[in-house]
């Protein structure tokens, strides 16, 4: 899935490159759409389109400023507990890649179990890591586990794309699986496992919120929760907001480093 | 050994990949051998280039200094010219027996390239296509070094007709003729 994607965005920068004008044209259309999308949120409030539960995007700005310190403190929690789950869950899944590739029977057992626990609903592990961990730890466990399996199918898929051409090459050469691993899997990897660390960045924001949502006291979750239960829906969103910034900056930051990665490994 | 396709890794410069023999083969890299090797193929100045941005001859040449590395005992070369256009081909054919002078190592060249083999071998083997067999051998008298000129001569035109006669009639053998019908 990962890798698809890779190449697919690999071959639109090729084209993204070829005229600068082509680049202005797509940055216009981005542009054009943030606006659309301002604009329609702005009117569905105003409008009361959907209920007084979607407000004017103005009144969340509002409402952000009034409650900007707890907002800023809450995010600071979230993205401290997102950061430490997104880098536990990235090495865990690392790891584990790291092993499928040195202990052949393990490699599709690995999958298996992977996905296994990726199909089973937050909602009904959050109890079961509550269980186990602290409220406090709660978050940061869900986020790992949300981390896990994207960075672990960016891992395999990644230890797996080699060039047949390459292979065959190591193979000429006589290098052993520990030579292969090193100088040819792990540089082969690197964008696709940056490209997937990306992608786990929302996913490690989601978790933690929703880890907090099973009773941590500190962070954006239980903001979410009271405005919910409470009906005071601007600063809900406003709230929400912030979750989707955080989001957003940490995968655009990861966008860059993937870009890097693709243009000296690629 | 250098493959149809360069086979370069991308993320290492023209310096450590032909460097990767002798990495791999867990031995020191011989620093003077990988300076002679550039030399050799002619690409001083672009060590430190990486494979994207060499062109498809320099990448070639790459290629086969790093099959040299090692300093083989048979240099196995599958079509490592098949990529490259005709004038680039053609170009390191005449380069590719500089380097024979200066490193006389025996190979095994594969190529579809009828001009290609008679002007760079010293033997020709011409495989048959299923069941894939040596159908003809034939000697090449011609001396060394040979130049361009060699490729203006009747006998050189005399060899090749003779190996892409050979080669024709098999292409499209009887037998293959009555499976398709």
């Amino acid at each position: 899935m990962t890798a698809v994607r890779g190449a697919r965005s690999a071959r639109a920068q090729t084209s993204a490159s070829t005229g600068s004008l082509a680049g202005a044209y797509r940055a216009g259309l981005g542009i054009a759409g943030l606006i659309i999308f301002v604009v329609a949120w702005e009117v569905i409030g105003r409008t009361e389109a959907f209920g007084r539960a979607w407000p004017p995007l103005t009144t969340v700005l509002d409402q952000w400023s009034e409650s900007r310190s707890s907002l800023l403190s809450a995010l600071a929690v979230t993205t401290y507990e997102a950061g430490v789950g997104w880098v536990v869950g990235t090495l865990l899944a690392f790891l584990s890649g790291v092993v499928a590739v040195f202990i052949r029977s393990m490699r599709s057992g690995l999958l298996h179990v992977a996905v296994v626990v990726n199909s089973i609903p937050v909602i009904a592990l959050g109890p079961v890591l509550i269980s186990i961990f602290p409220r406090e730890v709660a978050p940061m466990a869900l986020a790992a586990i949300s981390v896990y399996f994207t960075t672990l199918v960016a891992t395999t898929t990644g230890f797996a794309a080699t060039r047949a051409v390459h292979e065959d090459l190591f193979t000429v050469l006589g290098a052993g699986t520990r030579e292969r691993f090193r100088r040819l899997q792990l540089p082969t990897a690197l964008p696709l496992i940056v490209d997937g660390l990306k992608l786990a960045v929302p996913a490690a924001v989601l978790g933690a919120i929703l880890g907090e949502w099973f009773g941590s006291p500190r962070g954006l979750g239980p903001i979410l929760v009271a405005t919910m239960q409470d009906a005071v829906y601007p600063l809900l969103w406003a709230t929400a907001l912030t979750g989707v910034v955080l989001s957003l900056l940490g995968f655009g930051l990861l966008a860059l480093l993937h870009q890097g990665a693709k243009e000296r490994y690629g | 050994m250098a493959f149809q396709d360069h086979a370069l890794l991308p993320w290492l410069n023209a310096w450590d990949n032909i460097a990767l023999s002798f990495r791999i083969a867990a031995q020191k890299v011989d620093e003077d051998r990988v300076r002679s090797l550039v030399e050799l193929v002619g690409l001083e100045g672009f060590e430190q280039a990486r494979p994207k941005h060499l062109s498809g001859g320099m990448k070639q040449r790459v290629a086969i200094a790093k099959a040299l590395a090692l300093a083989p005992d048979i240099l196995l070369l599958d079509e490592p010219f098949g990529s490259l256009d005709a004038v680039t081909r053609r170009r390191l054919n005449l380069e590719l027996q500089a380097i024979w002078v200066e490193q006389s190592v025996t190979t095994v060249l594969i190529t579809h390239s009828v001009d290609e083999a008679v002007f760079m071998a010293d033997r020709v083997y011409v495989l048959s296509p299923r069941p894939g067999r040596v159908s003809l051998v034939r000697e090449i008298p011609f001396p060394r070094p040979r130049d361009r000129k060699l490729t203006l001569i009747p006998e050189f035109h005399a060899l090749t007709d003779d190996l892409h006669v050979a080669l024709d009639t098999q292409a499209t053998p009887p037998d293959v003729l009555g499976e398709l019908e």
